[in-house]
């Protein structure tokens, strides 16, 4: 009651409170504002005032309308303390900056200036930002940016520096060696948030690239179970291709190779994920990496998919369908498991019938069949329907045993209502006919010609009797003459046939009858060809036409050998079922629409074993057994994680500080270890403090330009002076430093020379100045 | 790689709500090139696929209430991955301001585009977890408007405490609480006698948690409830699920969230309390019969039957019933829908009656021949159901008890609430 009271209250004061400020020409609700009301909204002293003004800049921008006007008033309120302004700050400036890189310099100095704050959100909102104008002079800063981020004490930070790397390098590539390093780095990070955006960036900037990959390999397999869903689907790409292209291939289950196995082991979670796209990431993992016994582990959750949405249902069955066409015994046992539901569309069902004739085989015919005869004469789709038909014609080609049947059925399909159902039957039977033809079917066919209303069946019927002619040379003159009766209503195929039943039988009785009698004037089939030849004379098409003039005239001279193997040759019929997109690999758009797209890759072949590195690459001094026993649970431990660290105060979470300590055992003496340890750290310290030192004066000498204006930001000037100062202090004293240092040192002792360089690189960018005196925009006159 | 390009809310007239641009600039082709195909699939009079591929664009698109939600990719990539996106932005925006209509995101634009920004960096997902948002991102409140009106310093996020990801670091409430759903939900054919040709059961259990600091909750299952194909929210420890399968140990995220979802077998003991009699009989007539068999009533029932062709006359003794009139040429589509708020146990059987039209093809030979030989009456194939009928268990999952590990002095834990929902059962006519 208390609480509701309060809030009464509350709202009643707000009400007030608007009510004031709209007297006091300040706008709460929308209405367009003018430009100048705009700017002095922008530079008046409330956050309200600023937050409104900014409010509508970014509507105006999501609805796609230009801005970029208001570009100065904006950078300036970079500076601001509120989240919130500054949030909306960095999208404004992220879109426009590239148009304005002269002013958008100006707000670099200060975003990196935030990179030092205490709120780690506010660090990593820091880095985002700097890495998101895309102004190549500033890539440097961007550069230093990320290489401080990444040994940040938050994972957060790291991880958007981890996508900064990205940025970076799709700005200017020419800073590789230096990006790749840091890749190197986040690879080797034992956070679950940053280990993903690290292989995206390895993805996308060095894919090649695998000896940074190798070290890190067995590490990523150990935390994989702890990414978060949406990770797992997309670091599973680099983890086949890697697997692919660096281990073995697995033969049988005796045969995997451990790390192989390890990958395995951590692809199984994603089968228990609540997301149908990382379920699907981890059936294609296993289709493409785990040994044929083991494949049966993608079936059921794959199956648990079909329940979900008709979206998921579908590209579900897409998958399945590609999996089917190859390895139909995996899921023999789930044939149940796509007859179709009520609710199914017309896209799903016919995926799920293609899914079926996959299937299909004599076993479980005797209740698959009732099924797909229930959907060929009862579901009122029709396309559905004669999807059913098609299934069941290739089931027919495929299974001799159940050939029968399955003719006796599609026969009984001609005379169906259904256009679309007789079609497809009648080209069914074509094959299945002509591969084994009996007189029966043959006569059946064509004492039912009269009742055809479909075209194809007629030509079917028609080419069916004139390719078996010797068979049916009885019937065939009476089809003929049936046939003829109605030419002139026939569609042009059904003509053609006509035609061709014609030149068959007129070439064929008189090759048989040659003997018997020589009066050609009074057999039918003869007269009957001569009418056909002239009606056709006169019709429409002059493909038809042409036809009959070439007849015509290899019929006209004494029958060679050569007319008879034009005309009467047995031809053979191929199983024309189209290949189903064998060709495209899954977890792709392709496999799903059938058709490439831009930027399809292949999940590649397995690599030959000559080629794959030896194991020991792999090998590191990092413990990761200790990692694994860490549920979920020891998220509350690795509280503000810091991955590397030996930091004892953390509340001991011990097996994240074992994975560090035992690095050089065995390497170095402990002499040399630390003997190493100081000078690299000592130095790198120094450069660091250059640029801290180099970055202060920068910033002191703005804000003194600035105080003269704005006195509030004098009290600013104070924090960043201890913020520098808290950063230098963080920077002695931690032991983190130290750590990275170390674990540096492990790969390259003698690369500190390199680092040096690119640190000297970067630093000479420093060193410019970015903003000549005279154009400093900050004097806001 | 899965990178998306933008992100596209359009409404249903066509005119951009809100874009945002993840990788550089997109020229405005782009969703010109949206519009375009969307009109063309409207002027063809049917709903655009997901994916449309044309041109080199790849785009992935879906309708949610009045608006449409775009998402244009670079390259390849796993389609359910842009598809699971899109349901979790819907979602999302749902939690912040209670619906996905236009005129919310209208009104909350700068908001949503903050939101956005904040999950997808540069194409990747980066943050999706609804809990962290909220701390990043405040959800509107009438305290937070107060604090801006009056020009007050709304408090500034407090520093990010890491400590379970998917969990808001901010939970505060003066009453514990903690509720479970079960949600079995029914696939299901019948043939024409009540018996199941196929089917299966898809349980969920939804939870709704409202609870101060972090609390370590494990959830006893009594003997017996069995998960196949279980999935879990990533808060569940799988590992230890599977040493010990009959409890879950976790630490549960804010608000309401799917805890787990797994399948079960249609057992013949237990049948559908709803009995459906449906019947072709002759000269086109045919007729529905529904009786609740069950000892509650049922809700919301829906039935959908299919039609072959248009209908002459139909009637009912109970609910309201609505003829859609097909939209293709060739009479495929047409529906009958007929609804019924509620049906308890003890009414008597509720009837649907009509009648159809017999097929009427215009075709010359027809015509010619004096009429074709007569024609057959079209009939009925099979009906589909959806309906609630609450407080009950099909499959064997029972909760047995819920305890808070780390506070056994809280008492939140409400009880289980059972229900059964038929989401795609369908009777085929006798």
């Amino acid at each position: 009651m208390t609480s509701l009271s309060f809030l009464s209250t509350l709202s009643g004061i707000a009400e007030n409170a608007k009510q004031i400020a709209k007297n006091s020409n300040i706008n709460f609700e929308d209405h367009e504002l003018s430009h100048t009301e705009l700017v002095h909204l922008l530079e008046s002293n409330s956050e309200t005032g600023k937050l409104e003004a900014l409010h509508h800049l970014i509507v105006q921008m999501m609805h796609g309308e230009d801005v970029s006007v208001y570009f100065p008033d904006v950078v300036k309120l970079v500076v601001s303390e509120n989240p919130e302004i500054r949030r909306l700050v960095h999208i404004y400036l992220t879109h426009y900056a590239e148009f304005n890189p002269d002013l958008a310099l100006l707000c670099v100095n200060t975003i990196q200036k935030t990179l030092y704050d205490k709120n780690p959100l506010v660090r990593a909102a820091a880095i985002r930002a700097m890495s998101s104008i895309r102004v190549p002079a500033i890539n440097g800063i961007v550069l230093l940016g990320i290489q401080q981020s990444i040994n940040d004490s938050s994972p957060l930070v790291r991880q958007r520096a981890a996508l900064a790397i990205l940025k970076c390098y799709s700005l200017d590539p020419s800073y590789y060696d230096q990006l790749v390093e840091c890749i190197r780095l986040l690879l080797l990070d034992s956070h679950p948030l940053v280990v993903p955006a690290a292989l995206a960036a390895f993805e996308e900037v060095c894919p090649e690239n695998f000896i940074i990959f190798h070290p890190a390999f067995r590490r990523i397999c150990t935390l994989f179970s702890k990414f978060t869903d949406w990770d797992k689907t997309v670091a599973l790409k680099s983890m086949i291709r890697y697997a692919r292209l660096n281990l073995p291939k697995p033969e049988l289950t005796n045969t995997v190779h451990k790390d192989l196995k390890l990958l395995l082991e951590s692809v199984d979670y994603c089968f228990y994920s609540l997301l149908p796209s990382t379920v699907l990431a981890g059936c294609c993992a296993y289709y493409y990496l785990a040994p044929t016994n083991k494949l049966d582990t993608i079936v059921k959750p794959l199956l648990q998919l079909l329940t979900d949405k008709s979206t998921i249902r579908l590209n579900t069955l897409l998958y399945i369908r590609h999996i089917t066409f190859s390895r139909p015994e995996l899921f023999k046992n789930h044939i149940k498991s796509f007859f179709l539901f009520g609710s199914d569309d017309v896209k799903t069902s016919v995926v799920k019938l293609e899914v079926i004739s996959h299937l299909l085989d004599p076993e479980n015919a005797n209740y698959v069949l009732p099924e797909l005869f229930y959907y060929v004469f009862k579901h009122p789709i029709s396309k559905v329907a004669s999807t059913a038909v098609r299934t069941i014609g290739h089931f027919a080609k495929n299974a001799r045993s159940m050939a029968s049947l399955c003719l006796n059925s599609l026969l009984r399909m001609l005379e169906s209502d259904n256009d679309l159902i007789v079609t497809e039957a009648a080209s069914s039977l074509r094959i299945l006919i002509h591969n084994d033809p009996q007189e029966m079917y043959l006569q059946y066919l064509a004492s039912i010609y009269e009742k055809f209303h479909v075209p194809v069946a007629k030509a079917v019927t028609l080419w069916l009797i004139s390719e078996h002619l010797q068979q049916m040379i009885y019937v065939a003159p009476d089809l003929l003459r049936i046939a003829v009766r109605t030419f002139a209503d026939e569609e042009l195929e059904v003509k053609y046939q006509i035609l061709d039943l014609a030149v068959k039988l007129y070439v064929a009785t008189l090759t048989f009858e040659q003997n018997e009698s020589n009066d050609e004037k009074s057999n039918p089939v003869v007269l009957l060809y001569k009418y056909v030849l002239s009606i056709v004379h006169f019709d429409m098409s002059y493909d038809l036409r042409d036809r009959a003039r070439y007849y015509k005239s290899l019929t006209s001279a004494p029958f060679t050998d050569f007319t008879r193997r034009i005309l009467l040759s047995n031809k053979q019929l191929l199983n024309s079922t189209k290949n189903i997109s064998q060709d495209y690999c899954l977890g792709t758009t392709s496999v799903c629409l059938d058709d490439y797209v831009q930027g399809y890759v292949p999940v590649p072949e397995w690599a030959d074993v000559s080629v794959i590195p030896e194991d020991d690459v792999r090998e590191t001094d990092l413990n990761i057994e200790t990692t694994t026993s860490a549920g979920p649970f020891s998220f509350q431990n690795t509280d503000i994680i810091k991955p590397l660290s030996s930091d004892a105060s953390t509340g001991g979470n011990p097996n994240l500080t074992s994975t560090v300590k035992p690095r050089f055992v065995g390497q170095q003496s402990l002499e040399e270890f630390y003997q190493s340890d100081d000078s690299s750290d000592s130095e790198e310290y120094e450069e660091y403090e250059e640029d801290g030192s180099t970055a202060e004066e920068v910033t002191e000498e703005e804000i003194e330009e600035e105080e003269n204006d704005d006195v509030n930001n004098g009290s600013g000037d104070d924090d960043n002076d201890d913020q520098v100062d808290d950063y230098e202090n963080e920077h002695g004293e931690s032991p983190r430093e130290e750590e990275i240092h170390n674990s540096t040192e492990g790969y390259y002792t003698k690369e500190n020379a390199n680092t040096g360089s690119s640190f000297l690189s970067t630093e000479s960018v420093m060193n410019k100045p970015i903003i000549p005196a005279e154009q400093n925009l900050w004097r806001s006159e | 790689m899965s990178t998306l390009e933008a992100i596209y809310l359009i409404d249903i007239y066509g005119s951009v709500l809100l874009q945002i641009e993840s990788r550089g600039r997109i020229s405005p082709v782009t969703s010109e090139f949206i519009k375009s195909e969307i009109s063309k699939c409207k002027l063809r009079n049917e709903e655009p696929p997901f994916i449309i591929y044309h041109m080199n664009y790849l785009i992935f698109q879906q309708l949610q209430d009045d608006v449409r939600i775009c998402i244009p990719v670079t390259c390849d990539t796993e389609p359910l991955y842009i598809h699971d996106v899109m349901k979790l932005i819907i979602e999302i925006i749902k939690t912040y301001f209670g619906s996905f209509q236009s005129s919310v995101i209208e009104k909350n634009t700068s908001l949503i585009a903050q939101l956005l920004t904040e999950m997808i960096d540069y194409g990747y997902a980066i943050n999706m977890e609804p809990n962290t948002l909220q701390d990043i991102i405040p959800t509107p409140s009438l305290m937070k408007k107060f604090m801006e009106v009056t020009g007050l310093q709304s408090n500034t996020p407090s520093i990010h405490k890491n400590t379970v990801p998917w969990r808001t670091s901010k939970a505060n409430y003066t009453n514990n609480e903690f509720f479970v759903r079960i949600i079995e939900r029914v696939f299901a054919v019948y043939e024409g006698n009540n018996q199941l040709a196929f089917g299966t059961l898809k349980v969920d259990v939804e939870c709704k948690s409202q609870m101060s600091g972090i609390p370590e909750l494990l959830l006893y299952l009594t003997p017996g409830s069995i998960m196949e194909n279980a999935k879990f929210h990533n808060c569940i420890d799988v590992k230890r699920w599977k040493d010990r399968p009959l409890q879950l140990q976790f630490i549960p995220p804010e608000g309401k969230f799917i805890l787990a979802s797994f399948q079960a077998n249609l057992s013949k003991q237990k049948p559908l309390p709803l009995n459906v009699e449906a019947k072709n009989m002759t000269d086109g007539n045919f007729e529905i019969r529904i009786r609740n068999t069950g000892k509650k009533p049922i809700e919301n029932l829906e039935v959908r039957v299919p039609l072959p062709g248009s209908l002459s006359s139909v009637s009912t003794t109970h609910g309201d019933y609505i003829y859609r009139p097909s939209k293709s040429v060739n009479d495929e589509g047409a529906v009958l829908e007929w609804t019924i708020k509620k049906i308890e146990w003890t009414s008597p059987a509720y009837v649907l009656k009509g009648t159809l039209n017999t097929k009427q093809e215009l075709s010359i030979s027809d015509m010619s021949d004096g009429g074709f030989e007569k024609k057959a009456h079209p009939k009925l194939e099979h009906l589909t159901l959806h309906y609630k009928y609450p407080l009950t268990i099909l499959s064997h999952f029972k909760v047995d008890s819920l305890k808070i590990v780390n506070r056994p002095d809280m008492k939140s834990f409400k009880g289980v609430k059972h229900s059964v929902i038929a989401q795609d059962v369908s009777v085929r006519f006798k």
